[in-house]
């Protein structure tokens, strides 16, 4: 059990407000880290593999050794962390919980993640505007902090596809038919594709039929949750063009794919992962500290390295060999952010729709 | 004419076992391939994903998990068909078709809906999710199959031998351990490996009932795939096969068990 | 008359196993058939109600699922078990050691884990994949397009029945006394008389067993028709996936699992009857 004095915050608190006030704007967080009792157990709520052994090397290490609380992961795809964080409401197994933005929006609304208070979070400051993107009830609390933004964008095969596209419109070109993968109506960016396409089509937000109608006449050759469900198909050429995000397109890049992304006109689809504190949780100041030290930007350095993500923290420099290789630095200006807790409001409705109106259209074989 | 037998025979053996393994030796087959991604053309012979694995303990970690449930689970589970066999026969004679059908029932309940209705049920009463719950789910979920593999050799079995053991002065212990079970060694045999094999590469079951401490290895396979294809799975796999051929041999040379006879 | 005992050791023989299925699935079954019929995202009444059984009985696109499911599960399975029953037969000409490494060897792949083994479809299927790359370019065949059918996603469900319909089969028609064989012989029977009137009619019990399981594993299959059926070809189970994981719609998936339950029950039910009549005419 971690022993929470008043006076071990009190004192953090304190020495966070003389440096914010000196300006020493430092590369490690300076919130003094709260120390706990000797085998007190910290637990992440995380994708597995890659995100997982980043998250232990670029936030988990500093953290084990500033308090010497020790780390233990709970991984996973995000529908089952997500129910269980549902299922276990009374009593939670972890404390701080990786997800979407809409994720962190659904969980907040649905009271198994709690808000974090600003005065906790010393790097809050340093964190780009757009990436904020779930909002707080309350002035003094921030809903989680973003850690990753990561977009959605055409791709394409750079040996086949002479002509980059150029528009969301042309994953309807004939030329394309039959040979591209798209993003699944079970994709968490289908609500914000929706109605994008809508919007291009004489629709809104509120008006979906035209993009439902509009999609009812794509040709998909695949539809993809995750990029491994069509990377060998760009490999045997029966797919040339991808909606996917620009994580798992610099991943593919990384292994040797023959893949390039072309961002529409219309801009590409930003998106924010988070990390949000799970309501009930044992340690909220530990909690406070991890997230603090995921905004730092020798966290968000690391992290785009390895995870191929965009940092959001706006005061980093992001080095130039780092946004050769990925999609990663502020490309804010070319890409289109949404409302994640409208995204989460609409989103089992418009699947619905899209599972039942548009995908036995796209009947592929 | 007999020759022309004898090969269709080999012919058809050698298709069906084509068919059944073939997918899965190209996968072992690729762990050896220094290509980046899988699948690829072959590039070279390599054991750096055998190597990287080691950098990952969580695989080491949840390989044990998931034998320990499997092991445990699949137990239970037996013993549990050989005793309500051993009920039904001893008295009827005959399989208790009632009986039968309610015990074989969790394999009518899609798996993942029944780990988070175990989940939402032991939240209820405050059992957060752990080995035991774990456990019990594998359990039952591989009961049906137990029963199935034990109740086949309970059909053929001669409960004269009891009497006659009784008469020879024998209790219901060692009468099971000396005459009932050498008996139905292959049903109790094959039920137990039916059930290890479900329950350690089983999914859904443990979707929803595991936590950062035991987290099983398809779990653990399942998130690292969603991430990226890594050539390192293949090489998990193939650990896994050369383990259970290993086993299967050695269980065969020292222990003279065999799953048949 | 005599009021009949109740066989205690039968019911303390009996009692784990009652136990662990009321408990371990009862129970939750209670819980699943309760959240069945609750409000949810699609359908926010304020009470509860069929309403979900009734969206996924009357659309058209969820009976279609639901055909799907089960055509994949029952073609399987006919294709399933005739072919593990020979496999089966021509095992028991093997013996001993040989036999105990071929048996086990089926199940390796199924323990390489069906996520791994998917992998090894997906690379081999494609049109230009080391298969069928091969045999296109030499212009023996078409492109066959097998990623994204039925036709691949009932591949890999028969690649993965049939380790379990032959140790079944293997195990039931080992038991068959030799001495019946050696009896027939004796009095003159052909190969084929001994397999319609011994080895067929003393194996249906494994058949039936084999039947069940087989299709029960192709009914309950979540991983084939995810990765590699087409996009507008859900089964229930990918479905029931989608519900929990996706929408996090539990009373939907709820409703659809209960679905999935009672056509499983009833054909288990039906082919249980069925053989019931061919074991005891």
């Amino acid at each position: 059990m971690s022993k929470f004095s008043r006076r071990s915050v009190i004192k953090g608190f304190a020495a966070t407000t003389a440096l914010a006030v000196t300006g020493v704007g430092a590369a490690r967080p300076t919130l003094a880290a709260p120390s706990v009792a000797k085998g007190t157990v910290f637990t992440v709520s995380t994708w597995g593999g890659t995100s997982q052994a980043a998250v232990k090397k670029w936030i988990g290490e500093e953290f084990e050794r500033a308090t010497g609380a020790t780390l233990a992961y709970d991984i996973g795809i995000l529908g089952t962390r997500y129910s269980k964080l549902i299922a276990q409401r009374a009593n939670p197994s972890a404390d701080v919980f990786f997800c979407s933005d809409e994720a962190l929006a659904s969980g907040l609304a649905a009271g198994v993640l709690e808000p974090v208070r600003k005065k906790a979070l010393t790097n809050l400051p340093e964190v780009a505007d757009w990436a904020m993107s779930v909002k707080s009830s309350s002035a003094d609390t921030v809903a989680g902090v973003p850690y990753a933004m990561i977009a959605l964008l055409m791709a394409y095969n750079p040996e086949t596809v002479m002509t980059a596209p150029t528009s969301w419109n042309d994953l309807w070109n004939p030329e394309f038919a039959g040979k591209f993968s798209m993003i699944s109506p079970a994709h968490s960016v289908m609500p914000p594709f929706l109605q994008v396409i809508s919007e291009m089509n004489g629709g809104s937000a509120t008006n979906i039929a035209p993009g439902l109608a509009k999609l009812a006449q794509l040709r998909p050759g695949k539809l993809h949750v995750v990029y491994p469900d069509w990377a060998g198909l760009l490999k045997s050429g029966e797919v040339v063009m991808a909606t996917e995000l620009t994580s798992y397109l610099d991943v593919m890049r990384s292994q040797g794919y023959p893949i390039e992304y072309a961002v529409p006109k219309e801009k590409g689809i930003g998106l924010m992962n988070f990390v949000g504190v799970i309501k009930g949780t044992k340690n909220p100041d530990l909690a406070e500290y991890f997230l603090d030290l995921t905004i730092s930007q020798q966290s968000q350095l690391g992290l785009a390295s390895d995870l191929f993500i965009s940092p959001i923290n706006a005061k980093l420099d992001v080095p130039s060999d780092l946004q050769k290789k990925c999609f990663c630095g502020d490309r804010s200006a070319s890409l289109r952010f949404f409302d994640p807790a409208e995204s989460a409001k609409v989103r089992p409705m418009w699947t619905e729709r899209l599972m039942t109106e548009v995908v036995p259209n796209w009947k592929t074989r | 004419m007999r020759e022309i037998l004898a090969a269709g025979r080999w012919l058809y053996l050698i298709a069906i076992y084509a068919f059944v393994v073939g997918p899965m030796l190209f996968v072992c087959a690729a762990s050896l391939n220094s290509a980046a991604n899988f699948p690829a053309n072959f590039d070279g012979i390599t054991f750096k994903w055998y190597e990287a694995i080691l950098k990952y303990p969580e695989f080491t970690r949840a390989a044990w998990v998931s034998a320990l449930v499997a092991l445990v689970s699949s137990i239970i589970a037996v013993a549990a068909a050989f005793l309500a066999g051993y009920g039904m026969f001893r008295s009827d004679r005959k399989e208790s078709v009632v009986l039968s059908t309610v015990l074989a029932s969790p394999i009518l309940v899609p798996q993942i809906v029944l780990s988070l209705a175990t989940l939402q049920f032991l939240a209820l009463f405050g059992v957060s999710s752990g080995l035991a719950g774990l456990v019990a789910v594998h359990t039952v979920h591989s009961l049906p199959f137990a029963l199935r593999l034990v109740l086949s050799g309970f059909s053929r079995y001669n409960f004269s031998l009891e009497e006659a053991s009784a008469n020879l002065g024998a209790g219901r212990l060692t009468t099971w351990w000396q005459v009932t079970m050498p008996l139905l060694k292959a049903n109790l045999i094959a039920g137990f490996t039916f059930c290890f094999i479900l329950s350690f590469v089983n999914l859904p079951i443990s979707l929803f009932l595991t936590d950062a401490r035991t987290a099983t290895l398809p779990l653990v396979m399942f998130a690292h795939l969603e991430a990226r294809i890594d050539p390192m799975l293949p090489a998990v796999a193939s650990i896994i096969v050369i383990a259970a051929a290993v086993t299967t041999i050695l269980l065969e040379r020292y222990l003279r068990i065999r799953l048949v006879d | 008359m005599k009021k009949p005992r109740i066989d205690i050791a039968k019911s303390l023989l009996l009692l784990p196993s009652l136990l662990l299925v009321t408990v371990l699935l009862g129970l939750p079954l209670v819980v699943i058939f309760v959240a069945s019929f609750q409000p949810n995202a699609l359908f926010p009444a304020d009470r509860v109600g069929l309403f979900n059984y009734g969206y996924l009985v009357g659309s058209q696109y969820y009976l279609g699922i639901l055909v799907r499911t089960l055509r994949l599960a029952i073609v399987g399975a006919l294709i399933t078990v005739p072919l593990g029953y020979v496999t089966a037969m021509l095992l028991q000409r093997v013996s001993g050691r040989a036999a105990n490494l071929a048996i086990m060897g089926l199940t390796f792949p199924i323990l390489a884990g069906p996520l791994v083994v998917i992998l090894g479809w997906m690379a081999l299927l494609p049109n230009r994949g080391p298969i069928f790359g091969p045999l296109v370019d030499a212009g023996w065949i078409a492109p066959p397009d097998l990623l994204g059918t039925e036709v691949a996603v009932l591949a890999s469900l028969v690649q993965f029945m049939l380790p379990f319909a032959i140790l079944t089969l293997f195990t039931s028609l080992r038991q068959i006394p030799n001495d019946l064989y050696e009896a027939s012989r004796n009095l003159g029977a052909s190969a084929l008389q001994k397999f319609l009137h011994i080895t067929l009619p003393l194996s249906l019990p494994g058949v039936l067993s084999s039947t069940i399981i087989v299709f029960s594993l192709g009914a309950s299959s979540y991983i084939s028709p995810h990765y590699l059926g087409g996009a507008a070809d859900q089964t229930l189970t990918t479905l029931i996936a989608q519900f929990v994981l996706v929408t996090y719609n539990s009373p939907m998936a709820a409703a659809s699992a209960m679905l999935l339950i009672a056509i499983m029950v009833a054909v288990i039910f039906g082919v249980g009857t069925a053989f019931g009549r061919l074991i005891r005419p």
